[in-house]
């Protein structure tokens, strides 16, 4: 009996699986694409938003084989640094994206064969940014910038001085009537980015002399801190358990539409400003089709769909001019030419940079 | 080959493939550098890490203490109580694991903070509110819950395998049960008591989400350093290496140490 049962299960397996495959080559005459991006970052359905995958499989007759995701720049470079997987998609920010250029690990785009290129905004492109001089191993897919959600009604209480006053610029951070009351990321190179703008340096820094005075303004700001976090920001603030945090534009949308409290301030010293691309990784082995999927990221429907989808502004015309009103003309996503230009692009660091700043941020929260 | 060895084969592959292989990964990773040349670079590097290390090894002390404190009591009566009690208790026990280990601790965050469900409870009551979240004890109490069932069950099982003749002999020859306790029980269960230390104290000395979610990201332990060398922002898997190959001998030195001392202390304490 159990020898008979096996048999029909070992029979069934190998039915269905050439089912699946008969069946996947009908549906899918095209091949495959490989997909490694943000975790949230495309519209998948939910919430009443469009099924982007679901979208593009139908359209092109391509199967997405596979959908990975990432939470951090440097996970995602550790996995294709590893060579554990290939892919043939992959969205980093932009300081990594000159990493990925410079390690020879991304290749060039064609981007005669990307139709919708020309929807993208010139203050969102690599050779404007800095991050991909010549435009040629990148498309962008959203950007934002760096800014600060507060708590108004929280501050007035601690300082009984109105929010507004208090809140100007990254020096609120470092105001000791909020001690406890605020979150710092828990990053080193957002950290050490605040501290730097705070000081009136440059983000991107390499004088050592300035990389020591962020280092110890850190160190001054860490009584006052409640804590070093990340993606707990958005619970914490919505909960009001501190009164100030450091939060990019699309995640403070996200946190104003849950808490009417809140609120958002643009720093007076100026901030960071991100741009995340869609790269081809040099091992890609569908080439053909990634171009196909990146075109179809660029059309205004589909962009429009997922920056909806995500709350980060786009830098597709054509989508944006899709856009709902409330998210089309918000001061947050889509902030005035003044305050972008007093943003800055995070670039690579040379690596001495790169572990001074790991190895002292160790050290502060320690 | 005779049968025996052959017996063996799968455990041996499992051992070779996912013990022995990546451990000596680990230490080829540890002593050497990009250009995989060999180095002492790495495990020097780590001395000026010593505050993580020490922090680790004395808060995975600490929660092992009190670990212990309260597993060793609760298993005593668990074992003494009606069979249906005991497998009543024991559903108790691991009903929680069940329950993945993130969600636990990030559960405990809702539950200490400020606004936070304890906080307001007491504050209905009028005292309050502590500052709980982020602090080291928060981190410790995030330990203690989340591997207290590793301590209770091994003393627990060695409790009941305790042979009743022997407590029933210490009775009839006069001792009271505090002196069963002391001169039986307690001897007889060691065994049981250093497995549940070390289950608790090696995933407390390199945990990493807990300290991050309870800690507020400023009680940096070892388990977050490592992390942060292979998935962070710090990418450097050398020195990730050379930091769990430290950490792994500290424990072996550790593990050693506490084994012997068993076998004295139990052969003291029976003779």
């Amino acid at each position: 009996m159990k020898k008979l049962i096996s048999v029909i299960l070992f029979i069934s397996i190998i039915v269905g699986c050439l089912g699946q495959t008969g069946c996947d080559n009908e549906k899918y005459p095209n091949g495959e694409i490989k997909i490694f991006c943000w975790g949230e970052y495309i519209a998948d359905g939910t919430f009443g938003s469009l099924d982007v995958i679901n979208e593009f499989e139908k359209e092109t007759k391509i199967r997405v084989s596979v959908f990975s995701t990432f939470d951090s720049n440097e996970q995602m470079y550790a996995k294709l640094k590893s060579n554990s997987a290939s892919y043939d998609i992959i969205m980093p920010s932009d300081y990594m994206i000159s990493r990925l250029i410079a390690e020879d690990m991304i290749q060039k785009i064609n981007i005669s064969e990307i139709t919708n290129y020309n929807q993208v905004m010139d203050r969102c492109k690599g050779s404007v940014c800095g991050y991909d001089p010549t435009d040629e191993y990148s498309v962008p897919y959203s950007w934002g910038t760096l800014g600060l959600v507060y708590n108004g009604p929280l501050i007035e209480q601690l300082t009984g001085q109105s929010a507004n006053e208090i809140v100007k610029g990254w020096d609120a951070l470092w105001n000791k009537k909020l001690a406890k009351e605020m979150f710092m990321f828990i990053n080193s190179r957002d950290s050490f980015g605040i501290a730097e703008k705070y000081l009136g340096y440059s983000l991107n820094t390499t004088n050592v002399c300035e990389l020591k005075n962020a280092y110890n303004a850190l160190k001054e700001q860490k009584p006052l801190v409640q804590a070093y976090i990340m993606d707990e920001i958005f619970d914490k603030m919505e909960n009001n358990e501190a009164a100030i945090a450091p939060a990019y534009s699309g995640d403070i949308i996200t946190m104003m539409n849950e808490n009417d409290k809140l609120s958002y301030c643009f720093p007076e010293q100026g901030s960071n400003i991100f741009v995340d691309g869609i790269c081809i990784p040099k091992n890609a082995k569908n080439i053909q089709n990634a171009h196909k999927f990146i075109d179809f990221l660029c059309k205004p429907n589909i962009a429009a769909a997922n920056a909806q989808y995500i709350s980060y502004s786009t830098p597709n015309v054509g989508a944006w001019e899709k856009l709902d009103d409330s998210l089309k003309y918000n001061k947050i996503a889509y902030p005035p030419d003044e305050i972008i230009n007093k943003c800055e692009t995070y670039m690579y660091l040379p690596p001495s940079v790169n572990s001074y700043i790991e190895s002292s941020w160790t050290e502060i929260r320690n | 080959m005779n049968k025996g060895s052959f017996k063996f084969l799968p455990y041996g592959f499992w051992i070779i493939a996912f013990t022995i292989i990546p451990i000596l990964m680990i230490t080829w990773f540890a002593f050497t550098n990009e250009s995989r040349q060999f180095t002492f670079d790495n495990i020097l590097k780590i001395k000026s890490y010593a505050g993580v290390l020490v922090r680790s090894l004395v808060f995975a002390s600490i929660s092992t203490f009190i670990c212990l404190l309260i597993a060793y009591p609760f298993a005593y009566f668990m074992s003494r109580i009606s069979e249906n009690g005991q497998k009543m208790c024991i559903i108790l026990i691991m009903l929680p694991m069940w329950t993945n280990l993130l969600l636990r601790t990030y559960s405990w965050m809702t539950l200490l903070e400020n606004n936070g469900l304890i906080n307001n409870l007491l504050k209905l009551i009028g005292i309050g509110p502590f500052r709980m979240i982020n602090t080291p004890c928060a981190v410790i109490l995030g330990m203690v819950y989340d591997f207290l069932p590793f301590m209770i069950l091994p003393i627990y099982t060695i409790m009941t395998k305790i042979d009743k003749s022997l407590i029933e002999a210490g009775n009839d020859l006069g001792a009271n049960s505090m002196q069963t306790l002391r001169r039986i029980i307690l001897p007889l269960s060691i065994p049981g008591v250093l497995s549940g230390v070390s289950m608790v104290f090696v995933p407390a000395v390199s945990t990493f989400v807990i300290s991050r979610l309870l800690g507020g990201g400023s009680n940096v332990l070892i388990g977050d350093l490592i992390e942060s060398q292979f998935v962070g922002s710090a990418y450097n898997p050398w020195f990730g290496s050379a930091l769990s190959w430290v950490l792994m001998v500290v424990m072996l030195v550790i593990m050693a140490i506490t084994r012997k001392f068993d076998k004295n202390e139990t052969a003291g304490l029976l003779l």
